[in-house]
């Protein structure tokens, strides 16, 4: 039985990693027509925040900006849920080498380009958005974490809600600590109002039971799937694109998984 | 639209001010501030540092996890009797019923800066460097669930100085939507190089005790702490005769600044509208506001037209912070938490440090503490508002109130 007996609707989907920049190039991967290969993860030039704001931005910053836009087709200015495992290895590796020499000069971007939300508050500055933002993070989890933190709100406040979620590959030398290693990131708008252009429903429960994580059916994209905490959001995306009903298990905390019932 | 109170039946909490609530309580009442002049930085600044923290050893089982921020979460998990409610409410709800929401800027990214010091010729950290168990956000959840024995849901809210108000919002949805039955709400954030040396890059630190609202005052002193509260709804707790509430919460996005604050307040004011549409109260049932009021004049200014916008210039207002510091990241929970001492023991508390008022700020400025020996007359606070504003535009307004 699943806890929201309402399903919530994915009405608009956006994806960037390497060789899948949008969900017209990432679809024939994800309908399972084409394998998936990596490559070098291109420059992404955001356009919906002003150039003097863009100058500040790191690539983690573009890459959750990318598909936040992609993914906010009506312009809406809708409440959001930001949600990446790691935060900025950039922002980390420069202040954190900056802080070892003298004098400790942290410049006023990198420090509040620094705080989780920074996704956020430059989205909220692109997107005119006075609506409540939040930004959150539970490791290797946090897909699972952020997907049911949007379903609550869509559920509680009874209106839709964009959800983002990405992580970026750190530098040396923290890439050697992080589980990180492609860039990855998804958006969907969630809503409680089925559209023509919906492209499926999900419910979500948890079980504690022990079961395995769901792997994707495209097995070429396995390798991506473990390779940033935001791709065991591949499952689900294969699933919606192909129009399939399915359960899936994705992980959650305490070797819990999240169950997502996706149906049309 | 109105939403369903939740009871707060179980807090514990660490500051500057010391351990525990009744060193909070103690220091508020007696005009002791917790602030100290920092003796080891490149630049003068007073801060609100928790003393013991680096000896407060974590579980043996735990250790993975070792760092200040987890330390400081142990510290206050472990005092006013905290960990003894948890248990009685796992019996009650069993350990995968209840949520655990929370706040955090800083996580133990402190162990990072030390990594950073002690790379090899290669410029690779310390082979026992763990990124993961520390720095990451999920440290503080993965820590503090395994500590109390809790399976349930989770998450950490890192929005910077408005984290661990926005995990009582956070906590309120699953509860609602059924995810769980009851949630322990918190936020631990411990000073860190990036926060000192990012806030002097900022020329926001204060060379002195910090002084929100005063006329000459000249930044923030940036402190540390934790607290944790456990809430449960009202058809889940038997009726005593004082029950704290969580009446209502609101959260708005700036989308003006990274760092600087809207300059008419119009995020401030949005969340303080949406809390209390929640909390279904008019303004006028707003006895306190507990105000951000850091202590740089942006803010203050910002602040102030938010405050009297909504509330006019008679509600009686302060800023703590010129007791504990600005905790960042645990800002929320530690003033929703002197929120909750204030309607339990009837006072309220002045803004600390005030010599001059700002002329330019319109809002009814506490000097000095109001108490039931001078103007308090009993039960006459019923509900209080506390503002939590952060960089990234990020603001939440949490609704305490006594059980009606």
């Amino acid at each position: 039985m699943s806890l929201n007996t309402k399903p919530v609707y994915i009405n608009t989907l956006s994806i960037a990693a390497a060789n899948m920049i949008g969900l017209e190039q990432a679809m024939p991967v994800l309908t399972g027509q084409t394998q998936w290969q990596t490559a070098e993860f291109p420059k992404l030039v955001p356009q919906l925040l002003p150039a003097n704001e863009r100058r500040r931005t790191t690539n983690y910053i573009k890459l959750a900006l990318h598909v936040a836009g992609e993914a906010n087709l009506t312009d809406q200015q809708l409440p959001a849920v930001f949600a990446s495992s790691n935060g900025d290895f950039e922002i980390s590796n420069n202040i954190c080498d900056t802080l070892t020499k003298v004098p400790k000069y942290i410049s006023p971007t990198q420090f509040h380009n620094s705080v989780h939300n920074a996704p956020s508050g430059y989205w909220a500055i692109a997107a005119k958005s006075p609506a409540a933002s939040t930004s959150i993070s539970t490791g290797d989890t946090t897909f699972s974490s952020g997907l049911l933190e949007a379903v609550t709100q869509v559920l509680t406040q009874q209106e839709d809600v964009l959800y983002v979620a990405y992580d970026f590959p750190a530098p040396a030398p923290l890439d050697k600590f992080s589980d990180s290693r492609e860039a990855f990131a998804t958006a969907f708008v969630l809503s409680l109002n089925k559209t023509e252009s919906s492209y499926a429903g999900i419910k979500l429960d948890i079980t504690r039971n022990n079961i395995e994580k769901s792997q994707c059916s495209n097995s070429s994209l396995t390798p991506l799937q473990n390779s940033n905490p935001i791709a065991e959001s591949l499952p689900l995306l294969e699933a919606v694109c192909t129009k399939n009903t399915a359960t899936l298990y994705l992980p959650y905390l305490n070797n819990s998984k999240l169950i997502v019932d996706v149906t049309q | 639209m109105p939403i369903s109170p939740l009871i707060i039946t179980a807090s514990s909490m660490i500051n500057a001010l010391g351990r525990g609530k009744n060193a909070t309580l103690a220091a508020l009442l007696n005009n002791h501030s917790g602030l100290q002049l920092s003796s080891n930085l490149d630049f003068s600044t007073w801060l609100g540092q928790v003393e013991g923290v680096n000896d407060y050893p974590l579980e043996d089982s735990l250790l993975t996890f070792n760092c200040r921020n987890n330390q400081l979460a142990k510290m206050t998990l472990d005092s006013d009797d905290f960990r003894d409610a948890i248990n009685k409410a796992k019996v009650k709800y069993g350990a995968d019923r209840i949520g655990v929401f929370l706040g955090s800027s800083t996580s133990g990214s402190e162990e990072t800066e030390k990594a950073y010091l002690q790379r090899n010729e290669q410029g690779e950290l310390p082979a026992d460097y763990d990124f993961m168990h520390t720095h990451n956000f999920t440290s503080l959840l993965d820590y503090t669930q395994q500590s109390l024995g809790l399976t349930g849901v989770g998450q950490v809210i890192s929005t910077a100085c408005s984290s661990s108000a926005k995990v009582f919002s956070a906590a309120h949805r699953h509860i609602e939507s059924g995810f769980c039955d009851a949630a322990i709400v918190g936020g631990v954030d411990t000073i860190t190089q990036v926060s000192l040396y990012g806030f002097h890059s900022l020329q926001l630190t204060s060379t002195e005790p910090c002084r929100p609202c005063d006329e000459n005052r000249d930044g923030i002193s940036i402190g540390e702490a934790a607290g944790f509260a456990l809430l449960e709804t009202t058809s889940n707790v038997t009726s005593s005769d004082l029950n704290i509430m969580l009446k209502g919460y609101g959260e708005s996005s700036d989308a003006y600044h990274m760092s600087s604050p809207h300059p008419e307040g119009r995020g401030a004011a949005d969340a303080m509208r949406k809390a209390l549409a929640n909390a279904d109260l008019s303004t006028d049932e707003i006895d306190y506001v507990n105000l951000h009021g850091t202590g740089t004049p942006a803010n203050d200014a910002a602040e102030d037209k938010a405050v009297t916008n909504i509330f006019g210039s008679q509600t009686p207002c302060s800023s703590t912070k010129g007791w504990t510091g600005h905790t960042l990241g645990a800002a929320g929970i530690t003033e929703a938490l002197i929120c909750m001492l204030i309607l339990e023991n009837q006072f309220l508390p002045a803004n600390l440090n005030l010599k001059a008022r700002d002329p330019a700020l319109h809002m009814n400025i506490l000097l000095e503490n109001l108490t039931q020996e001078n103007s308090i007359t009993e039960q006459s606070i019923k509900n209080v508002i506390t503002n939590s504003f952060g960089f990234g535009g990020s603001n939440c307004s949490l609704i305490l109130g006594l059980k009606q």
